[in-house]
């Protein structure tokens, strides 16, 4: 199946921000809820953090599942 | 203190009795509000809370010993169960949806893609690149995960799909993109210069 125009931005937007070292779904899991509430409450991220940061921008999935947790966090500390 | 903050949760979850059941009926609201915002309006609503609620409180009270403090314990309890719904929503979705659907005849450019930029002759020498570097640089594996990504499917699906894991379709794909900017590089182009051209 031939890939659209936005899909082939979506390819080359992937392939200019991979890095060689990026941590795997399981690694961006296990930090995620410490990811979330920095995030929540506006704190500074650490080296770290950012490499949840840079995984979250590369995989759908993880990312989809972290807004999903922000909507959650959100509902509950209301 | 509300439900949220109560720093004691693993232990009354690790106790018996009354405690122990109290605190699981509390865990159980606390999911139970999160998740219905969450899940609701993603894939169609395939999922209601109450529905994941029950599978993540068994998966949460198996995994209390890994709980290492690094958050909040209903934070920590709330990534378990969303990425519980979320999978089994993704799994309802995609059941009917065949990789092979999806793929076709394996990846290909768009020739309107390559044609509607030769105004912009470095757009258009990027698409030719991009396009040998797949053909060339990547193996079948590799361009089929990309492919399917590229077209919506989650990484997970795809993994159960192929009778592989989450993290093992995540580094060949990760693998694929780092082979595919090597290329770019070799070629001359830099990342920065990419991102430009297709801003």
């Amino acid at each position: 199946m031939a890939l659209s125009k936005e899909q082939i931005q979506t390819l080359v937007g992937l392939i200019a921000t991979s890095q060689t070292d990026e941590l795997s779904c399981d690694e961006c899991f296990g930090q995620i809820g410490e990811y979330a509430e920095k995030a929540l409450d506006g704190r500074e991220l650490s080296e770290g953090m950012q490499l949840i940061q840079r995984h979250l921008e590369q995989c759908p999935c993880c990312s989809e599942e972290y807004k999903a947790l922000l909507d959650a966090l959100h509902e509950i500390e209301v | 203190m509300s439900l949220f903050e109560k720093d004691d949760w693993v232990e009354r979850l690790n106790s018996t009795g009354e405690v122990k059941e109290r605190a699981i009926s509390e865990l159980r609201e606390v999911l139970m509000s999160g998740l219905s915002k969450s899940l609701r309006n993603r894939y169609a609503n395939r999922v209601q809370a109450d529905d994941v609620v029950q599978d993540a409180l068994i998966r949460i009270l198996g995994k209390l010993d890994t709980f290492e403090g690094r958050s909040k314990f209903t934070t920590w309890a709330m990534t378990i169960a969303v990425r519980s719904g979320m999978s089994e929503m993704r799994r309802r979705h995609f059941k009917d949806i065949s990789i092979e659907s999806l793929l076709g005849d394996g990846m290909r450019f768009e020739p309107a893609a390559v044609e509607a930029s030769n105004d912009d002759l470095e757009k258009s020498d990027l698409l030719v690149k991009l396009r040998e570097l797949v053909e060339t640089t990547l193996t079948d594996k590799q361009r089929d995960a990309v492919h399917a990504l590229l077209h919506g499917m989650p990484v997970e699906i795809f993994a159960e799909k192929t009778g592989s894991n989450r993290n093992a379709v995540y580094k060949l794909v990760h693998d694929a993109r780092v082979k595919l900017r090597h290329g770019f590089e070799q070629a001359g182009y830099k990342a920065e210069d990419i991102t430009a051209v297709f801003a």
